[in-house]
């Protein structure tokens, strides 16, 4: 695709929301494992 | 939700922030390596209680991170739900195959990442709707709300990890389609759940009933549907005659410069002076009919290659020339020496002014020559002009 087509800042955009998504995930299962190990 | 889909999502949400990350060099092989080996991880965790489940054992990785005592009185203690297992399977090798890509340009990783999400989403609409079949399969555990709103965000995460590739390059792109499917997409995603949450909470309100609960919800989905397509069409519409136009605008452009040039060519080859352009590393581009006459070498001769000039001084004076036009200066009157096709010393004077090309610079030159020989061919225009 050529750079006239691509939206950069929806891709940008995306690349941050997976980024975003990451991060997420990584808390939430780290803070119930912490509740885990608190009992 | 249990430790293991807890572990299991932080080594996800791991691999997929590895893939996504800014490391570089040798940092990215490590994050590469690091992302494939959490995936895989809880691929094995996924399978394992799969299997589990169908062979109706226990291997001891259910309790392996930490004693479930609080029972839920569905399952074994500390194992996850089956719905879960299998997105953990599914997932973990979409984020195993997220750099892969077909011949065809498409991403496994992509198609793989849907299972998850519909996956996900029935579990997040059986909470919703309270319908607890979408989310627990038969007397096993369920999936808990927010391990299904985790794998969603997951899997859509994984789908547009690389937005420029794959299902996502339209989505993302500034074309019709890519602009249509922006604006259907969301409202074909979210205005049935959003509608059929309202229909059966009015149902449940004891405002309707199921009939007429019903037929309102087709008619409000279609309501919608219909109005955001049409307004989309009426965009996109808007947009391709508005592209039309500008391409038209440019084609009358673009006549209107071949016309141009076609009227300078012509000027150039009626003048009745030697005219000639060079191009960058001073080859002649255009040799006009006067100059194919002073010097008896025709256009097809002369193209491409160096000015014919007469070995001894003019070759410095020459050179000095080409020197202060790549320089932007003008050059006004100077007088070389040139070589005819026969092999006669044909003397001229130059003027020449060197073409400068917007932020390319120095782009060639254009030189105009009048023979001063004794025994030049022409009459001197530019005495017989000034007398």
């Amino acid at each position: 695709m050529t750079d006239l087509v691509r939206n950069s800042a929806l891709i940008s955009g995306l690349k941050k929301f997976t980024l975003g998504v990451s991060v997420l995930s990584v808390s939430l299962g780290l803070l119930v494992l912490v509740g885990w190990a608190l009992g | 939700m249990k430790p293991n889909t807890a572990a299991c999502l932080a080594l996800c949400g791991s691999s997929l922030w590895c893939w996504c990350g800014d490391a570089s060099g040798k940092f990215r092989g490590h994050a590469t390596f690091a992302a494939k080996c959490f995936a895989l991880l809880a691929v094995f965790v996924g399978l394992a209680t799969l299997a589990e489940y169908m062979s109706h054992s226990n291997f001891g990785i259910d309790q392996l991170l930490f004693v479930d005592r609080l029972g839920d009185g569905h399952s074994l203690p500390g194992r996850m739900a089956p719905n879960t297992a299998l997105c953990f399977a599914v997932l973990g090798l979409a984020l195993v195959l997220i750099p892969k890509e077909t011949k065809g340009g498409h991403r496994p990783a992509q198609l793989i990442s849907l299972i998850p999400a519909f996956i996900s989403l029935m579990a997040i609409l059986g909470y919703l709707y309270s319908a607890i079949s979408l989310y627990r399969i038969e007397s096993f555990t369920g999936m808990a709300v927010h391990t299904a709103t985790a794998f969603f965000l997951l899997s859509l995460g994984v789908f547009f990890s690389v937005p420029e590739r794959g299902l996502t390059a339209v989505i993302s792109s500034n074309s019709l389609g890519g602009i249509l499917l922006r604006r259907l997409l969301p409202t074909a995603s979210l205005v049935p759940i959003v509608v059929g949450w309202l229909r059966m909470e009015g149902q449940k309100a004891g405002w309707y009933g199921t009939e007429f609960g019903l037929a309102m919800m087709v008619t409000v989905d279609v309501a919608i549907f219909v109005a955001v397509i049409y307004q989309s069409g009426a965009e996109i519409d808007r947009i391709a005659t508005a592209r039309h136009e500008s391409e038209l605008a440019m084609r009358t452009d673009q006549d209107g410069l071949l016309a141009m040039n076609y009227t300078f060519e012509s000027v150039i080859d009626a003048c009745p002076f030697s005219i000639i352009t060079l191009a960058r590393q001073a080859r002649v581009q255009v040799w006009n009919r006067a100059a194919e006459k002073m010097l008896g070498w025709s256009w097809l001769q002369i193209r491409g290659r160096a000015i014919p000039i007469e070995r001894g001084n003019s070759n410095a004076e020459l050179g000095s020339i080409l020197e202060s036009l790549t320089g932007g200066d003008s050059v006004d009157g100077v007088q070389i020496v040139l070589l005819s096709s026969d092999d006669r010393a044909v003397t001229v004077t130059v003027w020449a002014a060197p073409i400068v090309v917007g932020s390319r610079g120095f782009s060639g030159a254009v030189l105009v020559l009048q023979n001063v020989s004794p025994a030049g061919q022409f009459p001197n225009y530019i005495e017989k002009v000034h007398s």
